[in-house]
Formats: C-alpha cells, structure tokens, sequence
C-alpha cells in the first residue's frame, strides 16, 4: 500500500516535470521563430529581451530622439479606405516608424519641386493609394525630412506631405496653401508590405465633400479625449525647487564653476565665461549671449558640415538644449519647431512652441528662439513654464472632424487641434488655421 | 485505481510529445550547424577570390540586432575629471569646442568628439608597486574609472576600457603612461549615460556580408582573418552628441580594421 502511494507521488512528479519540460520547449520554439527586431518597441517581448538578452544594460530607452518636426496626423490611404493616427506622441511615432521605408525614398528621390493645381491634387487624392503627413507649423522640407530620419534638398515650408504611389509623385501644401508637386520613386511592393501591417484608426479624407482642404482626415468614429493642462511657476534658483540648476546650466554648456555675479535681490544669476553670458531668473527665463565668432555651444564643426545639412544640425543643437533644460525642472512636455526664418544680418532664427502628450500648446508667449550665425549659436531665449494635466478638472471632448469640416466657411481651410487657453487652463480645441 | 490509469496516460502522451519537440529541436540545430558551415565554406570561396583566407579555428559569429546609442557630452563631469587632477587653481579657456584647462600640476584638454588629453607630474613614491595597480588609484581618483572599468596593462602603459551593453567600445579607451615625473593621458571617453530610441529601428549585424564586403573593398592584402568582434565604435554625431554605432573589429595578419556593418572601413 506505502508502495503504491509512492508510486503514485513519483508520477505525479514525473507528471509535473514533463509539463515543465514541455513549455520550455514551447517557449524555446516560439522565440527560435519571432524577430525580435519587429516586435513592438513598448512590447513586453521587446522590453524582457533589451533588459536580459547580453546584459544589456548600461543603456538606456529614450521615447524620442531629435525629432523637433513630428506630425500631428498620419495616414496611409488606399482605395478600401484609410489608417492613421492624430494627436497621440506614442501613436504617431509608431505610425512614422512604420512608414518608413516608404518615406524614406520618397523624400530622398523628390527634387525639383513644381505648382499643381487643386484639380489635379483632388483627383490623385480620390484615384490613387497614398501616405498623408499633417503638420500644425509649417516646417521647411528638409527639417521635416529629418524628423522622419531622411533627407531632402527642398526648403519648402510645408503644413502637409502627401505621397502618391501609382502617380510616383510627392505633393506638399505649404504655409501659403500653395501646392507643389515633384516626382519621386515609392515602391509598390513596399507600399503593399506596409499596408498590410499598418493598424490604426479609420479614416477618410474630405475631398471635394467639404470646404476644408481636399488632404484634411476626418477621423471614423472619432471621439478624442484630451486632459485640461496648466502651468506652474517654477524657480531655478530657488534652494528648495525642484528644478536641477546643474542641468539647466548643463543645458547651455555651463557648469556652477563658471564666474557668477547676482542681480536684483538674488532673483537674476548672470553666468559669463570667455565668450558668453548666461542669465537666469526666478520665473524661469533664460537667456544666452555669445559673441558671433566664438562660442560654447557650436551646431557642426566648420567646415565639414554640407549646406543641406547646416539647417537641421542647427534645429537638432536648439532641440538637444530645450530638451535638457525642459529635463532640468521635469516637463513632461516636448519642445516643437514652430519656425525658421534668416535674419537681415544672415543669421538664422529658429523658435519653439512646446507640445503636450502630441498636441501643440499655444501659450501667450514665444517658448524659445534660437540664433544661429553659420555653425555658432549666437543667442537663445527659453520661458520655462511647467505644463502638468490639471487632475482636477474633467477631460475635454473636441468638436468632431466631420462637423468641424461641415462648418468651414471659407475655401481650403485647414482643421487643427491645439491646447489653447490661459496659463491656468489650456483646453484642446479644434479650430481653423490661418 | 482510475486515477493511477489517467497518470500512466498523461505520462506516455507527455513523454512522446516531448520527445517529438525535442527531436524537432534538434534538428533545428543540426540544421543550423550545417548551414553555419556551408555558409563558413561559401565565404572562404568567396574571400579566396579577394585573395584573403580564414584562419582554421575562424568561427563566424552570430546575427546581431544591435541598437545605435547616443551619448551627450558632460561639460559638469569634464571640468570635475579637471578638479581632480589640477586641483582647484586651473585656468580654463576655450576654442571651437575644445576645453583647456591648465594649472601647476599639469595640463588637460577635452575635444567635442570625446578625444582627451592629459599630462600630469607626479613624484613616484612608490615605483615598485603593480603598474595596473597604480594605474586603478590614478584613475578612481580622477573620477575616471567606472564600475565595469577593465585595465590592461603593457610595461609602463595602463589602458582602461568600459563595454557598454555587454559590447566592447572600440575606440573608448584612455591610455595611461607613466613617464619621468609625468603621467600622460589620452584617448576617447564619454561619461553620461548612452540611449537607444526607441524609435529608431535596430541596426542589422550580419558578419558574413560585412566580411565579404569588407574582403571586396580592401585595395591592400588583408592577409588571413584570425577574429571577428562585434561592438561598437565612438563617433562625432553633430553639436554636443556622440553616437555609439554598431561595429565590428576584425583581426587579420595585416592589421587590425573596424569597419561597420556593412564592411566599409571606418577611419578612426
């Protein structure tokens, strides 16, 4: 009878073994047969395998790199309807990621760029497969190129991209409204792999339906939600704050042993070294002067910088400060480029409006502005503000696309979504831009 | 009685299930060895004709997803290695991005592209100690030595090295000599914490296309390869940033080349 029971208990041992043994060899399968380099970058297969695969560790994952110029919506277009994404930082990322290798060589083969009619724009919309970039500033072709790890030789300041497959042809809107279009080389077998694995939101475009640009997306089932956001004071030079001083002055290539002389009751700290003078004050503005020939911070090394390249590795140096400085006092905000513009003394003017979880903020005063003389940043002005959810208000449902588009009033207006309010209260809206 | 019947069940269905996985498992391997040494055997063909050869123990390493990784340039941790060294009297200058800072006790010199340079008089107090040893005080006092730290020592030279993500870096290394009085330092280094994005797609490592590729490109005999090593290579990246990209370091009778992953050299 103990026997038995012995007997028993071994094989209900030998029972559980073989199951183990059993899912081990499952799992051993399944992973011998997935591509980890496909898997989703916040995928828990993704996460497990960059923690242990190597040790790897001593790295860490950063959401987003320099990308100052991010659209705000995103499609993929066919004849059986739309895909795409909109106001959604995660969302959109995934979305240009996936369209990659179809933007890739549509910007890097369009280059030289001619006017097209609204007719001929319409007709492509409603008669062929294409890929829909929108952007809420305009932003010169190259700029934009690069946020979407590309190039382009265009400085065409362009609100949308649209790329047309069986015409081969790259169509922007510019800030004007005006339309150019250059023919350009889009793989259909490419275009197709990347239909197929392309999952977001339905969409339409509006087309000859409405008032509203042809190209504007009126998203299906649409019902998107945004928090209230506001500001809070911040003070850098406070004692107590919890802005970090160290990066703020990091930001700027400063470090606290640089020579330091205090203004005005201690509320301005004026940083100098040999060609520059940071001020800081205690509502959070920055401002940074250096000499036009010498500077700390530099965008490219003279010289070896191409032209076509000047441009971006300047947005990207203004980009890399804002993204400390907003680091330094914890934002949960992204700087945004909002423009560029070249000065009467050949100096480049590059400013930033800052954007919330995707969705541009439009706050009273300019967030930052840039100075570039050539390769030396000559000045920059930073109005730190802390934008933060407002946990005690409820979320905001903005107008639906379809009606809004059913609303416009003037020819070829363009529909946006934007935080818009006063510093207590920034509520999305959507309106019509100018 | 029924319940000794359901165990002799599910043992035997258990058992011949895994011994099918298993069998499948293992045939997966074969499989795999053999198509790693057809492949072996098509690459010495192919290398033949670039008038290159392996060496008999050569093993090709395996595919490689590997992340670029970003690291920006702490002008707080360049200045505080400054510190350290020079002690508090150092004066400080700078032109086109290279800092230079200067005191009684010696020199130093910090490049954008990571590149450093130093040269420090000491008194030798204690000659006969291990110079590796010597070397581990130098720079743990210097703030220079991180927790994965790994020196080599040959003769009178120090060299620390840092993997990062369980690769080596390389051309991140900081050479260590101790001369007459002076200790001189230099090489490439980075202090703050490298980054992937996560939106930006892995690098594909595959190391028979970037031999082969590195084999067609070399105008010069490579002689025979004697090792493959993947890692990564420090390089400029624009404004305040150096880029950490995947590469591989490849050991032939001729040299030693870096090249990426496509095989082009690159020129360090």
């Amino acid at each position: 009878m103990r026997r038995q029971r012995i007997i028993g208990l071994l094989k209900s041992v030998l029972v559980l073994l073989l199951l183990v043994l059993l899912l081990l060899q499952f799992l051993t399968y399944w992973l011998m047969g997935t591509n980890i380099a496909t898997a989703s970058s916040d995928g828990i297969l993704r996460t497990l395998y960059t923690r242990f695969h190597r040790g790897a560790v001593g790295y860490e994952i950063r959401v987003s790199g320099v990308s100052a110029v991010e659209p705000v919506q995103v499609a993929l277009m066919t004849a059986q309807g739309g895909n795409g994404a909109q106001y959604n930082k995660a969302e959109i990322s995934m979305s240009i990621l996936a369209l990659q290798s179809v933007t890739s060589s549509a910007f890097l083969n369009a280059e030289s760029f001619s006017s097209l009619e609204e007719d001929a724009l319409l007709e492509m919309l409603t008669t062929d497969d294409s890929v829909i970039l929108h952007y809420f500033y305009a932003a010169p072709l190259r700029a934009i190129a690069s946020g979407l790890q590309t190039e382009s030789s265009s400085d065409i300041e362009a609100v949308s991209v649209m790329l047309f497959v069986q015409e081969q042809c790259m169509v922007v809107r510019d800030r004007e409204g005006m339309l150019f279009a250059a023919d350009t080389q889009i793989d259909r077998q490419t275009f197709d792999e990347v239909k197929s694995e392309f999952r977001f939101l339905g969409c339409q475009i509006a087309g000859a339906d409405y008032l509203v640009t042809p190209e504007s997306l009126l998203f299906e089932e649409e019902s998107i939600k945004f928090p209230v956001i506001g500001t809070t004071a911040i003070d850098p030079l406070g004692a107590d704050s919890d802005a970090s001083l160290e990066r703020l002055l990091e930001a700027f290539s400063y470090t606290s042993r640089a020579g330091l002389y205090k203004e005005k009751n201690d509320s301005v700290y004026v940083y100098t070294d040999q060609y520059s003078t940071l001020r800081l004050t205690n509502e959070g503005q920055i401002s940074f002067r250096a000499s036009k020939e010498q500077s700390t911070i530099v965008a490219y090394e003279a010289g070896k910088g191409t032209q076509a390249k000047v441009l971006t590795a300047q947005i990207s140096t203004a980009y890399a400060i804002l993204e400390t400085a907003l680091g330094a006092i914890g934002s949960e905000a992204q700087p945004v480029l909002a423009g560029t513009s070249q000065e009467a003394d050949g100096a480049t003017r590059i400013t930033f409006r800052q954007s919330y979880d995707g969705v541009p903020v439009m706050e009273p005063t300019e967030f930052a502005s840039f100075v570039f003389y050539d390769d030396v940043l000559g000045a920059a002005t930073v109005n730190l503000s802390l934008l933060s959810v407002r946990e005690d208000m409820e979320t905001v449902t903005v107008f639906p696309a379809r009606q809004a588009a059913a609303s416009a009033s003037q020819q070829n207006q363009r529909m946006v979504i934007a935080y818009c309010g006063t510093q207590d209260a920034f509520t999305a809206q959507r309106y019509f831009a100018q | 009685m029924q319940w000794n019947k359901l165990q002799n069940i599910m043992i035997t269905i258990l058992l011949i299930v895994n011994i099918l996985l298993f069998s499948s498992l293992a045939y997966n391997a074969h499989e795999t060895a053999v198509r790693e040494q057809n492949n072996l055997k098509n690459v010495q063909v192919v290398l033949a004709r670039y008038g290159a050869s392996l060496c008999e123990d050569f093993q090709i390493p395996g595919d490689a997803m590997m992340p670029r990784l970003h690291v920006e340039r702490r002008r707080a941790d360049e200045e505080a290695v400054a510190l350290a060294m020079l002690s508090e009297a150092y004066s400080r200058k700078e032109e086109d991005g290279v800092v230079y800072f200067e005191s009684e006790y010696g020199y130093l010199t910090w490049s954008s592209d990571g590149y450093m340079e130093a040269g420090v008089f000491y008194e030798d107090s204690d000659a006969t100690q291990d110079v590796g040893k010597r070397a581990q005080q130098f720079f743990q006092s210097w703030g220079l030595l991180p927790d994965n730290g790994e020196i080599s020592v040959i003769e009178n030279t120090a060299e620390l090295t840092s993997p990062v993500a369980g690769y080596p870096v390389f051309n991140r290394h900081l050479t260590l000599f101790f001369g007459e009085g002076e200790i001189t330092l230099n090489g490439w280094w980075s202090f703050d914490m490298p980054y992937a994005i996560a939106s930006e797609p892995d690098t594909s490592c595959n190391a028979s296309d970037a031999l082969l590729n590195f084999a067609a490109k070399q105008e010069m005999d490579v002689g025979k390869i004697e090792n493959m090593t993947l890692g990564y290579c420090l390089q400029p990246n624009g404004g305040r940033r150096l880029l950490m990209s995947p590469a591989w370091k490849i050991e032939t009778t001729q040299g030693t080349f870096i090249v990426d992953e496509t095989g082009s050299e690159i020129n360090l």
